[in-house]
């Protein structure tokens, strides 16, 4: 991707028109139980058939036992994680911010963001590929929680790890656009569609998002940032998170001015 | 449940057999199960695995497709939320399939933590027998696939 010079920032030349909203944020009460009672119901599915495997067992020192006891013990450590994340975006939701802000360099949450989904990707046995079209020695900051955004970054990326094609790498471009900071993440044009909430972004279909992803948007939002989404023209699916530079700091405000006098 | 059960080791294939006395197993009645959440999928195959059923798993749309072509099964428990094609579209495309290359009426079960009025409506319409919400009772499930594999083999 060739980068083109905005406003004293190099930015990518992607356009983020023809791209569609992402569905589901001003969900009504009975969509929000809705989704609220699936996430928490499929950890208790699988459970409940992992106990009923488990006291059909004459034998508790049986194979069938004994793994059947391993998937309990995942699906309650699913369920509490479903638990922890009802709860975070209940706290997102609340009248009061939960999160925790303080001003961050772009190169330091670069490297932070880097190293989360990397460590998220092998963890899947998955490839990312990053791309820095924004200057990260221009000394720009964000008003950022740190550890709330680097888990929603991760989130929005482990779909993707989680059902990409075998051997694709996840593409994430770091670039600048009308003065906001515009994380990409791509999949390989070309290579199917990988995962329901991408690829039923135009579907507006309750049924592909999730509290992960839900998590994840209201973190970005509540850092005055967008969540956009779109399936690629080649193919891929390209989610895009947009975040405003920290307003109130000098050297923004400089690589902010048409003049580019940052450079 | 009947006969000595033994299972493959676990491993990172999707599915994994049974194997039981043969003369322990009643006619086979091919089960396809589809979910994304992994141990569901392998819970529930296991159980219909131990009751004597052939099953093959599936862990999102596309590849549900794929095995349903494969094994050819008698019923077929799917996820609404699914990767890549969700339960709805797959339902949809297993009912389009040529009738010639199915062995009998094929017995579609919509498996969701999605209950709602509305989402029951949507799975009727995209070609589904039944609809159950989760948790799933596995005696459910059981006695479902019972009154239809009497009547089916």
């Amino acid at each position: 991707m060739e980068p083109t010079r905005v406003q004293g920032l190099t930015a990518s030349s992607a356009d983020p028109s023809n791209t569609l909203a992402w569905p589901g944020l001003d969900m009504d009460a009975d969509a929000f139980a809705a989704l609220v009672r699936h996430e928490l119901n499929n950890p208790l599915n699988a459970m409940s058939g992992w106990l009923h495997l488990l006291s059909a067992s004459q034998d508790l020192r049986s194979e069938i036992a004994v793994r059947a006891l391993e998937g309990a013990r995942r699906a309650v450590d699913q369920q509490i994680e479903q638990i922890g994340l009802l709860s975070r975006v209940l706290q997102l939701t609340g009248s009061q911010s939960s999160l925790r802000t303080g001003l961050n360099s772009l190169e330091s949450l670069s490297t932070a963001w880097e190293s989360a989904v990397s460590a998220a990707a092998q963890r899947c046995n998955r490839a990312v590929q990053w791309r820095h079209a924004v200057d990260l020695n221009l000394g720009l900051v964000l008003r950022t929680d740190m550890a709330a955004l680097g888990m929603a970054i991760v989130q929005l990326a482990r779909p993707a790890f989680r059902h990409g094609v075998e051997g694709a790498a996840l593409e994430v471009d770091l670039s600048a656009y009308e003065g906001d900071i515009c994380l990409r993440l791509g999949i390989e044009a070309g290579e199917p569609p990988v995962s329901s909430p991408w690829y039923l972004l135009g579907a507006e279909d309750a049924s592909s998002l999730t509290l992960e992803l839900l998590h994840a948007r209201l973190v970005v939002q509540a850092h005055g940032g967008q969540l956009i989404g779109a399936p690629d023209a080649q193919g891929g699916s390209v989610l895009q998170i947009r975040l405003p530079l920290a307003p109130d700091v000098a050297m923004n405000r400089a690589a902010s001015r048409p003049d580019g006098a940052a450079q | 449940m009947s006969g000595q059960a033994s299972i493959e080791p676990s491993g990172a294939e999707k599915t994994q057999t049974l194997a039981l006395d043969p003369a322990d197993q009643p006619p086979r009645f091919r089960v396809l199960v589809v979910d994304d959440n992994v141990d569901s999928a392998r819970s529930m195959a296991m159980l219909l695995q131990l009751e004597g059923y052939d099953v093959e798993c599936a862990f999102d749309g596309e590849e549900a497709l794929v095995r349903a072509a494969s094994h050819q099964p008698h019923a077929a428990i799917l996820d609404l939320g699914l990767p890549i094609l969700n339960g709805y579209q797959v339902a949809h495309r297993l009912r389009e399939a040529p009738a010639q290359s199915r062995i009998g009426p094929l017995l579609l079960i919509a498996l969701s933590g999605y209950g709602r009025d509305r989402d029951r409506a949507r799975a009727a319409e995209a070609g589904f027998d039944l609809h159950l919400t989760k948790p799933a009772d596995p005696n459910e499930v059981l006695k479902v696939l019972a009154r239809h594999r009497d009547r089916s083999v």
